[in-house]
């Protein structure tokens, strides 16, 4: 059974009075252990794709099934719970919790899951020394790099090992270097950990690295590469 | 533990926004302690300067005696009553009294008075007036035909210690009489009415004048604990002090002074009320603007599946921490000038010439009960809990995808 299933999604957005159709009929499968970019330019859907997928927005029609549960059936406490238990994300803009330290941040989805506060802080730590931010780990965001920021959120996103990974282009703010090796360290938890990821991105070096890549125009798929 | 944690550090994200609105509600505190403070002092003051003088705070009379003071409704004076109502508990001091009133004279002018024969080694335990001295002297137990009369009295009879003063009063069987007295002390309270009234002379003499002997009109008894008087009361009527006579406190002696203290404090609650309505707005505005500009941040705690009472639970915790430190520093603040006022003393004397009537002497002590400070933090954590709900009740609608897009 695939982690994503997306059939017949259309979103529609109104400007004023204007409908906006900015997915016009997806459908989609992704399975487990898949590492996959949504590529397309700007105002192409990826991100609306994306958070759809991610139970964070609901479809005008259509049905979007996330880990074998259709998301337009669930309440909002139920998405809420998925998207505690089953997805991670990885944000553009990184999005830490300004008052939390690096620790703090990936321990954080750890205690609203409901883990003990030492099997969190042990699994927090483990994941940090995973990112190579071990010796940073009391940091608070406006004191680490845009690199390692993102690398705190990708340790926020993996720490709960989640079915799934949303990662919203997560190089977009980044210099070349610093997405590179971020990608790598992605590329190695796919390959190692068997962590299913799914981008958008219209960045090559993205787009270079991913086993799969799907090509959005105007909000439909118009390519599917393997 | 960790949502403490996030609340009191969100609290500090803006330093100086959290930081003025903390002085604002410590000033608001500050201001309502301080007047509290000061009804407080003049209360007390108020209670002092009856109970603290002429009534003590529970007294021993012959039934009817406080309805109609007169000197058929003596009582027998007890020897062993004295160390007896000194073993209750919380008392402090008790004095057998011969109360009346005389009309004092001199060569200068006539007045009525009210003259209190009283033991002069029992009066000190139970009023101010023995250390209230001015010129000369407290009575003694051996003194004779000796009075101590208030300083506003010896100046409107231009008398002085070492003079006269012949005072005239009818016994209990109806007979004129009139004693010649020497004027051995002079007092002043600060209170006119007092000071210009009031005669002291040993119970002896006052009960041979009066034809009274072994017998007093009241007996006052002092508490070291001024809210036990009704305790005290008990005890005390357990005692028997006599046939015939009635145990009461300052409280059902003097009602109008309960009452006075009840529209004061009523008249405070109302008027503070408006002050934390007013520190109610302010907190209002900072508790909106510090959700507002985390928007996008609520939209990441959702996300992420943050469960939305967790966020309420937050914004909450940040209003609690606002109250309680706000708090913590108006009252420290308070209670810290206040003290150094009750110690020092407030002094009032250029304003509270012609004042006299409303109970106030020169010098004022304000001081704070637990319960005021206890009040205002409760009142300060309630309004803030209040103000923090609607701020909660808009992060919790945030649709997660609005949420994130909000910059």
């Amino acid at each position: 059974m695939p982690i994503v299933e997306c059939r017949g999604v259309r979103k529609t957005y109104r400007a004023g009075k204007v409908p906006v159709p900015a997915l016009s009929g997806v459908d989609l499968a992704v399975d487990r252990g898949e590492f996959t970019a949504i590529a397309g330019p700007s105002g192409s859907g990826k991100t609306t794709l994306l958070n759809l997928i991610g139970a964070l927005d609901i479809p005008t029609d259509g049905a979007v099934f996330v880990a074998g549960r259709n998301l337009f059936a669930e309440t909002r406490a139920q998405l809420s719970e998925l998207r505690r238990r089953h997805l991670g994300f990885v944000f553009q803009a990184f999005n830490l919790i300004p008052v939390f330290s690096a620790l703090e941040n990936v321990e954080f989805i750890l205690m609203v899951q409901g883990v003990g506060r030492a099997e969190r802080r042990r699994r927090a730590l483990d994941i940090l020394e995973r990112v190579g931010l071990a010796d940073m780990m009391h940091r608070r965001p406006n004191e680490l790099s845009g690199g390692q920021q993102q690398r705190v959120a990708v340790a926020r996103a993996i720490v709960s090992r989640p079915d799934l990974i949303l990662a919203d282009e997560p190089t977009a703010n980044l210099d070349s270097q610093t997405g590179a090796s971020l990608m790598d360290l992605m590329v190695r938890l796919n390959e190692t950990e068997g962590m299913t990821f799914l981008f958008s991105s219209h960045d090559r070096m993205v787009m270079e690295r991913s086993r799969r890549l799907l090509l959005l125009c105007d909000g439909r798929i118009v390519e599917d590469r393997h | 533990m960790m949502t403490m944690v996030t609340a009191w550090r969100n609290l500090w994200r803006n330093k100086r926004r959290t930081s003025i609105i903390v002085a604002a509600i410590a000033i608001g505190i500050f201001g309502v302690q301080a007047s509290m403070a000061f009804m407080n002092g003049w209360i007390a003051q108020s209670v002092e300067n009856i109970v603290g003088t002429t009534l003590g705070y529970v007294q021993i009379q012959a039934q009817g005696y406080y309805e109609n003071p007169s000197l058929k409704l003596s009582l027998p004076l007890d020897p062993g009553l004295k160390s007896k109502l000194l073993t209750v508990p919380f008392v402090s001091g008790a004095c057998p009294r011969l109360n009346d009133q005389v009309l004092a004279s001199n060569a200068e002018r006539s007045e009525i008075a009210q003259a209190s024969g009283t033991d002069p080694a029992a009066e000190p335990s139970v009023s101010l007036i023995p250390s209230s001295i001015i010129d000369g002297r407290w009575l003694r137990p051996d003194d004779g035909a000796a009075v101590v009369i208030g300083a506003e009295m010896a100046k409107r009879f231009k008398t002085r210690v070492g003079h006269r003063l012949v005072v005239r009063a009818s016994r209990s069987d109806g007979e004129l009489t009139e004693t010649a007295l020497r004027i051995v002390g002079i007092f002043r309270t600060g209170l006119k009415p007092l000071d210009r009234s009031m005669l002291y002379l040993p119970l002896p003499a006052m009960q041979r004048w009066l034809g009274l002997d072994g017998r007093v009109t009241e007996w006052i008894v002092n508490a070291v604990a001024p809210d036990r008087e009704n305790e005290i009361k008990k005890a005390v009527q357990a005692l028997r002090p006599g046939a015939g006579s009635v145990v009461t406190t300052w409280q059902e002696q003097q009602p109008i002074l309960v009452r006075m203290a009840d529209l004061v404090y009523t008249f405070m609650f109302l008027f503070n009320g408006f002050f934390f309505v007013a520190m109610a707005f302010g907190v209002a505005n900072t508790m909106l603007m510090s959700v507002m500009e985390r928007t996008k941040e609520f939209g990441v705690m959702l996300a992420l599946g943050v469960r939305r009472r967790t966020i309420v639970s937050v914004i909450v915790l940040e209003a609690l921490w606002l109250a309680l430190f706000a708090s913590a520093v108006g009252n420290g603040v308070s209670a810290l000038i206040v003290r150094h006022f009750d110690r020092r003393g407030l002094d009032l004397s250029r304003w509270v010439e012609g004042m006299n009537w409303l109970g106030l002497r020169g010098i004022l002590h304000p001081y704070l009960r637990p319960a005021d400070i206890a009040t205002a933090t409760a009142a300060t954590v309630l309004m803030a809990l209040l103000m923090a709900l609607y701020p909660a009740w808009k992060a919790v609608r945030l649709a997660p995808v609005e949420a994130l897009r909000h910059v």
